[in-house]
C-alpha cells in the first residue's frame, strides 16, 4: 500500500528561539531574522581509565555546559537586539552578567531545549560588504535541560 | 516640535518601571479610534455600575456585595461579549506595539509584532491593560477635549441622553 509509507517532517522556520535577559529584554530570534543555530556540548559523557595490565574503568562524567553559535544577518532586528545585549553585558555589573536564558522550541520534534547562564564568548566580528552578511554570535551556556 | 512620546510609570511588584508611550500614526490611529468608539466606550460605560463609592461601602455592606455579584454575573460577561477574542488581541497588540519599557540596558519594545519584548509585561495581563489605557488616553486625549477617557465617558453619556 502506497499510503503506508512513513515519513517525518523537519522545519527550521517552526523552531522558536528566544533569548531573554531581565535587564535587556526578550527577543524571539526566529521571528527577527535569526538563522542557523548550532549547539555544541563542551564536555565528554564518559572516559576510560585503563591500567598497564589492561583493566578498564569507565568514568561516567557529568558535563552540562557548552556553546551555541548563532548566525544572524547584519542589521536584522535580532542583530540589533544582540548588539545591545552584548554591549550591555560588557558594561554591566558582574551580578547580572550571567542572567540570560535561551530557549529553543522545536514543535515538530516536540522538543524544548532550555539554556541557562548564557553569555557571549566574544563579540561578533564586523564585516561590511556590498550585501549584508551573516554575523556569527558565539555564546557559552552553563547548563542545558531538555524537556 | 510635536510631542510624540509620553512617559508613564507603573509599580510592578514594588518596583517602579518607566514606560514610553508613542503616538500612533494617523492611519493606525483612526482605526483605533473606531475600535474605541464602537467597542470600548460602551464597555467602560457598563463597568460604571461596578464602581462603588467608599461612602457606600461603610453604609451598606449588603448592597455593595449585591452590586459586586451583579457585576461578576451580569455586567462583565455582557460587556465582554461584544468584543471578540481576535478584536481584543488586535487592539492590545496594536497598543503594546506602541509602548517601550525602560530597562537597565535602555528602552525595549514591549511588543514587536506578535512577540513580547519583555517578561515584565508578558505575564501580567493587568499591566498590559493599563498600558493599553495609557496608549488610548495619550493618543485620543486631545481628540476628546484633553481630559482623557473621562471626557470620553461623558461624551458617551450625552449620546445616550440625546438618543
Amino acid at each position: 500500500m502506497a499510503n503506508n509509507q512513513k515519513f517525518s517532517v523537519y522545519s527550521l522556520p517552526d523552531v522558536v528561539t528566544v533569548i531573554n535577559h531581565p535587564n535587556v529584554g526578550k527577543c524571539v530570534l526566529s521571528n527577527a531574522g535569526g538563522g542557523r543555530i548550532t549547539v555544541a556540548y563542551a564536555g565528554d559523557m564518559a572516559s576510560v581509565t585503563n591500567t598497564a595490565t589492561g583493566y578498564v574503568v569507565i568514568n561516567k562524567l557529568v558535563a552540562k555546559n557548552g556553546s551555541i553559535s548563532l548566525e544572524i544577518p547584519n542589521n536584522s532586528e535580532a542583530d540589533i537586539f544582540m548588539r545591545k545585549w552584548v554591549s550591555y553585558l560588557e558594561k554591566s555589573k558582574t551580578g547580572v552578567f550571567a542572567l540570560s536564558t535561551m530557549s529553543l522550541n522545536d514543535p515538530a520534534a516536540k522538543r524544548i531545549l532550555n539554556f541557562t547562564g548564557v553569555v557571549p564568548q566574544k563579540k561578533p566580528d564586523e564585516g561590511y560588504d556590498q550585501t549584508a552578511g551573516n554575523r556569527q554570535y558565539n555564546l557559552l551556556f552553563a547548563g542545558m535541560t531538555e524537556s | 516640535m510635536r510631542e510624540t512620546t509620553k512617559k508613564v510609570t507603573h509599580m510592578i511588584e514594588e518596583k517602579e518601571y518607566t514606560f514610553r508611550v508613542r503616538k500612533l500614526n494617523a492611519l493606525d490611529g483612526s482605526f483605533m479610534l473606531k475600535f474605541v468608539a464602537e467597542k470600548l466606550i460602551p464597555l467602560i460605560d457598563s463597568f460604571q455600575s461596578i464602581f462603588v463609592d467608599h461612602d457606600d461601602d461603610e453604609k451598606n455592606v449588603e448592597a455593595v456585595a449585591e452590586k459586586r455579584t451583579d457585576a461578576v454575573l451580569n455586567v462583565i460577561p455582557k460587556a465582554l461579549a461584544s468584543i471578540s477574542k481576535e478584536e481584543l488581541y488586535d487592539f492590545q497588540k496594536q497598543c503594546l506595539n506602541n509602548v517601550d519599557i525602560l530597562l537597565e540596558a535602555g528602552y525595549q519594545k514591549v511588543m514587536s509584532g506578535d512577540d513580547f519584548g519583555t517578561e515584565v509585561v508578558e505575564y501580567d495581563p493587568l499591566l498590559a491593560l493599563l498600558l493599553c489605557y495609557d496608549v488610548v488616553s495619550f493618543n485620543f486625549a486631545s481628540f476628546f477635549g484633553g481630559k482623557g477617557l473621562s471626557s470620553v465617558l461623558k461624551l458617551q453619556n450625552s449620546f445616550q441622553r440625546n438618543a
